[in-house]
């Protein structure tokens, strides 16, 4: 049979691509600085992106919150953000401060036995951090709340004035409450003031200098999250395919004529030349006359 | 050491392209004051117009002039013709100083001026204060004036406005070189303007392509 038995010569298919690479390169070649330009813009953006996120450390510090406390809580299980822990911490303490003031509202007896039970300023004494003192200060409003919170026409007064005796009254029922809220409270109060200061902490290191936050303790150190740098990484080849796609758009699309031959064979006109884009300087001497060799 | 930043010989070989058209359409080019065998009005006058505006139309007209006075022994005038536009800020024509309107108008060559820098045998002639762009649709004008240039000289280079708006020239001119802008010249809006204008086919030198982009090398697939 003579010739080739398909309608494709032998070769055909293996064409295409090479045809295409070159193309690529081609388009690339032509519009290197647009291309160039872009993956600089895409890096600058990553970039800029990056430094925007928070630093993984605190994100791994944040997170790292002991799983007892997040199975005690009644949040959603998967926001285990210390702040979300905080919040949860001062709820806790607000409630136990709720239930000793409702317990003590409706027994005006043990009103006396509150201030026993040292309800307001710290037990310690050493009210060390600014969230201690603001826990101290609560605290403090605690008797004016139990006012508040009692019946009107009340006579405190009669309960100051005749006090019932200790012994009696310190293996009342009421009396044991009182000590279990108390408890509640104070543990309460002790979570939240540390989980405060560690937040407080952190927030500090990320104000500091390199150098200096480096010499403060670490807070759940992490390595570097899969996501920090594919970030960094995405903005060049974004940019890099913006900059091709770009390209091949500025040379496939529109009606232009980009060389001499299409302009020849567009217009049917001989061209008697081809001028490339020159600066200023270069426009200027081409209209000088020629120096002699 | 100086940097190369071009082509040097760009103009020249567009120029060479020029002279070879001319000269197989109408005879060598020859001053027109040489001798008694040189008729009167034997120079020649080539329109540079592009499709568009701003194709760069004034550069490669003053390009073109100074390599065709370069290339041949003629006196050479670049001529600015394009009265729709306006003039640049550094043309000392445009303060005042009569020039090819004038010329339309009274028939006479004032307002000459050597090009200063180029060949000895370039000369520079502005546009003139009366020129309108309507000044280019009147034959007659037209027609005195581009008289006075062939008298003159052996070739006249008119810097023109868009084919559309060359008005009587189109049709009194020897040569027409078209100048392209690769980046904004579309094929459709240069064939438009080409059939609108109506020149003829011995007319046309052939086309400039300004701003051409970076040709990819031949190892590429480049032409």
């Amino acid at each position: 049979m003579p010739g080739h038995s398909t309608p494709f010569p032998p070769g055909t298919p293996g064409t295409a691509s090479p045809r295409l690479v070159r193309g690529l390169v081609a388009v690339t070649w032509r519009h290197a600085g647009l291309i160039a330009a872009c993956v600089l813009v895409g890096s600058a953006a990553s970039l800029v992106g990056a430094l925007r996120q928070p630093p993984a450390r605190v994100v791994a510090a944040k997170a790292t919150v002991p799983a007892d406390d997040r199975e005690t809580s009644d949040v959603d299980p998967l926001d285990h953000g210390i702040e979300a822990e905080i919040v949860r911490a001062r709820a806790d303490l607000r409630r136990s401060e709720d239930r000793i003031v409702t317990l003590l509202a409706t027994d005006g007896n043990a009103f006396e036995g509150a201030l026993r039970l040292d309800l307001s300023p710290d037990a310690t004494g050493n009210a060390s951090t600014t969230t201690a003192a603001a826990s101290d200060a609560r605290a403090s409003e605690l008797p004016l709340r139990l006012d508040e919170a009692r019946p009107p026409g009340a006579d405190d007064g009669a309960t100051v004035r005749a006090p019932p005796a200790r012994t009696v009254r310190e293996h009342t029922p009421l009396e044991a409450e009182l000590n279990r809220l108390e408890r509640v409270r104070q543990l309460a109060r002790g979570r939240w003031v540390a989980l405060q200061d560690r937040f407080d902490r952190i927030d500090l290191s990320l104000h500091l200098p390199p150098a200096a936050a480096g010499r403060r303790p670490a807070f759940g150190e992490a390595p570097q999250p899969a996501w920090a740098d594919a970030w960094i990484r995405l903005g060049p080849v974004a940019g890099l395919l913006l900059g091709l796609s770009l390209a091949a758009r500025r040379e496939l699309g529109g009606d232009r004529m980009r060389s001499p031959r299409e302009a020849e064979r567009a217009l049917g006109l001989p061209v008697l030349g081809a001028i490339p884009t020159l600066s200023a300087r270069a426009r200027n001497a081409c209209l000088r006359p020629a120096e002699p060799a | 050491m100086k940097k190369i930043v071009h082509d040097a010989t760009l103009f020249t070989r567009i120029g060479e392209g020029v002279l070879d058209h001319l000269t197989k359409r109408h005879g060598p080019l020859a001053q027109p004051s040489d001798g008694a065998e040189v008729p009167v009005m034997s120079g020649r006058v080539l329109l540079v117009s592009s499709a568009r505006a701003a194709e760069g139309k004034s550069f490669v007209a003053q390009g073109l002039a100074h390599a065709l006075a370069e290339l041949q022994g003629g006196d050479v005038v670049w001529v600015d013709a394009a009265f729709g536009t306006p003039p640049r800020e550094t043309d000392i024509f445009a303060r005042g100083a009569s020039g090819f309107s004038e010329i339309m108008t009274l028939g006479s060559l004032q307002g000459l001026a050597p090009a200063g820098a180029g060949p000895d045998r370039l000369w520079r002639l502005g546009r003139g204060v009366l020129a309108q762009p309507a000044l280019l649709q009147r034959p007659d004008a037209v027609r005195k004036g581009l008289m006075a240039l062939r008298a003159g000289f052996a070739l006249a280079v008119l810097d023109a406005p868009p084919l559309g708006a060359c008005g009587a020239l189109l049709a009194e001119v020897d040569a027409v070189v078209l100048v392209v802008d690769s980046r904004h010249t579309s094929r459709q809006a240069a064939r438009q303007a080409l059939a609108d204008a109506n020149i003829g086919p011995g007319r046309m030198a052939g086309l400039v392509l300004n701003h051409r982009p970076r040709p990819i090398p031949r190892w590429l697939g480049g032409d």
